[in-house]
């Protein structure tokens, strides 16, 4: 399955069969898309791989560790490694719109934006659950 | 990710204005007010899917004159699409910030709704372009949804 952002420029490919998506609704994910939740796939590090365009992205961090990759051309959200887990952080808004995925989690509805009424399905947290139970939702074999 | 509002700092400028509704990116570098809006929608396009790295952006209508710049208009970068719509960001910290259509009417600031910073008197109305969305998601909301604009065929 392969991503690209909005200009093409940043472009990877990601092995393996990854289907479960999970939306975060907190405010800094809502500041760094613009949307009223991201969309993501926990990808293993060794399914991940650059296309192309990797010297295209441009990063910011707070200091409280999150992170912000984009592309410096277009300013799509792009790939980024989840801290120094396995995983690599994928927004499903660059695959396929064609892509076989479904929204398996949604977190931090406690502190969602009031116009956000659209969540509906897959497992919902008002808060942020521990990464481990994030990892075992979004691995786990669809039901 | 973290459920730990971000806290930007305020201008001078910020502060002297009377505008309520301030908005602007993620590291505080851009910020602006909008004391008037008028609709909003979710676009589903493939385009907004990917400028916003997520399941479909929401879209609001700022008149230009109730529309106010506080600071950082010059660190906002722009990405020109090969249809013409232009999109926008922080050159920083990425944001995902605005978007304009030549197609569209003058005198409009389409904002993402996502970026202002606290409640709005904004609730979007329609689902718009799902005929070119993810086959990923499905709202939940009951609005209605149109395979392009709001002026083609209602989907649902």
């Amino acid at each position: 399955m392969q991503g690209e952002c909005l200009c093409g420029a940043v472009r990877f490919d990601i092995a393996g069969t990854y289907t479960r998506v999970i939306q975060c609704h907190c405010s800094l994910c809502r500041k760094q898309g613009g949307a009223l939740a991201n969309a993501a796939l926990f990808v293993r590090r060794e399914d991940f791989r650059w296309l192309a365009g990797e010297e295209k992205i441009s990063q910011w961090q707070r200091d409280s560790g999150f992170r912000s990759h984009f592309c410096a051309t277009c300013g799509s959200p792009v790939p980024n490694p989840l801290g120094t887990s396995a995983y690599v952080w994928v927004p499903t808004g660059l695959l396929p719109g064609t892509a076989p995925l479904s929204v398996a989690v949604h977190i931090c509805l406690g502190s969602k934006a009031a116009w956000d009424a659209t969540a509906a399905g897959g497992k919902q947290f008002q808060d942020m659950p521990s990464f481990a139970t994030l990892v075992s939702l979004l691995h786990a074999e669809p039901a | 990710m973290s459920a730990t509002p971000q806290a930007a700092e305020p201008s001078d400028r910020e502060a002297a204005l009377a505008g309520p509704y301030r908005g602007g990116c993620l590291c505080g570098a851009v910020r602006f007010a909008a004391d008037a809006f008028g609709g909003a929608a979710h676009c589903h396009c493939s385009m907004c899917r990917r400028f916003h790295g997520a399941a479909f952006a929401t879209l609001v209508s700022v008149p230009e004159a109730a529309f106010h710049w506080l600071q950082g208009e010059a660190d906002v970068a722009a990405y020109t699409a090969p249809n013409g719509t232009t999109r926008r960001f922080c050159r920083h910290c990425g944001s995902s910030l605005f978007f304009h259509s030549p197609r569209a009417p003058a005198g409009v600031v389409e904002v993402a709704l996502a970026v202002f910073d606290g409640p709005v008197p904004v609730t979007p109305s329609a689902h718009i372009f799902v005929g070119s969305g993810a086959g990923w998601i499905t709202p939940g909301d009951g609005l209605p949804q149109y395979e392009a604009g709001r002026d083609s065929r209602r989907v649902t």
